[in-house]
């Protein structure tokens, strides 16, 4: 029959004659038009579900070391910034404990707070990261006020350099985190949407925290 | 009657409106902040003297050139809605303080309106510069002048004591003849480069004059006296009895090797002029203290683009903010 017949046509451009060479190569099912839409479906999906995803992967390995291990040529990232800002914490509860006493319940406060900062530190999750930071925050700073003005000189010139420590590692990782959360809600995005979604259970990455409540 | 409490009421509604509306546009807006790059004081609020701004000049700029570090001084009545670090995180990434592959910038951010003021610095000086030293420089510096109104000895001592640090960080010291408090300042770098010029013209006066006073062998015999002899022909005109060859035609242009127009006749030494060629005496130097240039050298021009005749360009740094302000 004349529709089952392959049609001829007239090859132009050398290009073109290697494609030809190709399909007369083939087997006759696979010369036919129902094969060919059926291998550039497929070809379609190997893109998009399979060069797709691995790049929606990569795009989520990049975003979560953004939080979690990336430095800059300074050797500055935001867990190095909370380390820091742990260190002055404790430094600050130290002395404030020979200010107001180791009873002190704003002292006491502060320290369930950086030990429960200390405890979540390793995992680097920043939704959980977020609420401890808040919580140490809010404490330091009710400590720091009460202990200041019990302190004699020596002591509040102390205190304060911890606290101006603390605050200012504070502000430099709002920014951060600010800047990470910006990249974080982008792929989340992408991972909510069609093909995005598809991609993202197929190769097996999930949600990224982001820092906020 | 009614028609007078009427008249009386809409003129008063409309005094009203207007003393709003003054008070409106009076009020501080939280506009993005200004920032004159080509120079490291920027004093919006005008509370600086002269001799001070001129002092922060020349310490930040003999900074730059020695260690690309760059003090900027920024004075603003208001910071409207921003905290005083959000303003001074904008300043200072805007302004480009420090170089740009060290980032090694330092910010003084005053604002006499909010009775405050803040430091903040570049991401490379975080760990070498604590707040801690920040907090005691403007603790011991800035505070005590600050209170009495005195900012400009508040800010000379302030930034004294940073640019201390900084040299101590970078391990280099600042020509300290060349950056005083008085407008002289300027002209202290160039008083040794003076004095050397000096004696350089009355050597080269004495060897013109024992050249043009020594006595000349016959003419045909004798050995040449070399350049001597003919600075003394070229001085006395004797070059004219030569015969005149047609000016050469222009080369052609490939660079800056050549400069200003070419006078006809032969040219002793001949060959292309240097660019720029030729001392510069203190007034090109901007009074740092730096060498004299020659034709052939010129110093190495640190990363930042520092100009010493007045052309002062930030080194493009930038910071990730934080720092420490006033204590209330």
């Amino acid at each position: 029959m004349q529709l089952e017949q392959q049609e001829s046509f007239e090859i132009k451009g050398p290009q073109l004659e290697v494609f030809g060479e190709v399909e007369t190569k083939l087997p006759a099912p696979a010369k036919k038009r129902p094969t060919a839409l059926a291998v550039l479906v497929a070809a379609a999906l190997v893109s998009v579900l399979g060069i797709g995803g691995a790049q929606l992967k990569g795009q989520w390995r990049e975003t979560s070391e953004i939080y979690t291990n990336q430095i800059d040529e300074y050797g500055n990232g935001i867990q190095q910034d909370f380390s820091s800002q742990a260190d002055a914490a404790a430094s600050l509860i130290r002395i404030a404990g020979a200010v107001v006493g180791e009873q002190d319940a704003d002292l006491q406060a502060a320290q369930t707070a950086l030990e429960n900062w200390n405890k979540a530190a390793d995992r680097k999750n920043a939704n959980e990261q977020y609420t401890l930071n808040r919580q140490l925050y809010t404490a330091i700073d009710t400590l720091y006020t009460a202990a200041a003005d019990e302190a004699d000189s020596k002591a509040k010139g102390q205190l304060t350099d911890l606290y101006d420590s603390f605050v200012s590692s504070q502000m430099i990782l709002d920014r951060e985190t600010s800047a990470y959360n910006q990249q974080a809600d982008a792929y989340l995005k992408l991972t909510r949407g069609f093909p995005g979604g598809v991609q993202a259970a197929l190769w097996g990455v999930g949600d990224i925290p982001t820092f906020e409540p | 009657m009614n028609v007078s409490i009427n008249k009386r009421a809409r003129r008063l509604a409309m005094l009203l409106a207007g003393l709003l509306a003054a008070l409106l546009l009076a009020l501080p807006v939280a506009a993005a902040p200004q920032v004159n790059k080509t120079s490291p004081v920027n004093d919006y609020a005008g509370i600086l003297s002269d001799s001070t701004i001129q002092y922060v000049t020349e310490v930040s700029a003999a900074l730059q050139s020695t260690c690309g570090a760059e003090i900027g001084v920024y004075t603003t009545e208001y910071i409207g809605n921003s905290t005083m670090e959000g303003y001074a995180y904008s300043v200072l990434n805007e302004w480009g303080l420090g170089s740009a592959d060290k980032d090694n910038g330092v910010l003084l951010l005053l604002a006499p309106g909010e009775d405050d003021y803040y430091i903040t610095r570049g991401t490379g000086l975080e760990s070498a510069l604590s707040i801690s030293t920040l907090s005691t420089i403007l603790d011991d510096k800035l505070e005590p002048n600050w209170v009495n109104g005195d900012y400009d000895t508040g800010v000379h001592d302030t930034v004294a004591a940073i640019a201390d640090k900084l040299c101590s960080i970078y391990g280099v010291s600042l020509d300290t003849s060349t950056v005083s408090d008085t407008t002289s300042g300027r002209n202290g770098g160039s008083n040794i480069m003076s004095y050397i010029m000096i004696l350089i013209a009355v050597i080269l006066i004495i060897w013109v004059i024992s050249t043009l006073t020594r006595p000349r062998p016959p003419r045909g015999g004798g050995p040449r006296g070399g350049v001597g002899r003919d600075m003394f022909w070229y001085s006395m005109g004797r070059a004219s009895r030569r015969p005149r060859r047609p000016p050469p035609p222009p080369p052609p242009r490939s660079g800056p090797g050549y400069g200003g127009p070419r006078g006809g006749g032969p040219r002793p030494g001949g060959g292309p002029r240097p660019s720029g060629g030729g001392y510069r005496t203190g007034g090109g130097m901007g009074g740092f203290g730096g060498a004299g240039r020659s034709g052939g050298s010129r110093p190495s021009r640190p990363s930042g683009g520092f100009r010493p005749s007045g052309g002062y360009h930030t080194g493009g740094g930038s910071s990730r903010g934080g720092g420490v302000g006033r204590h209330h």
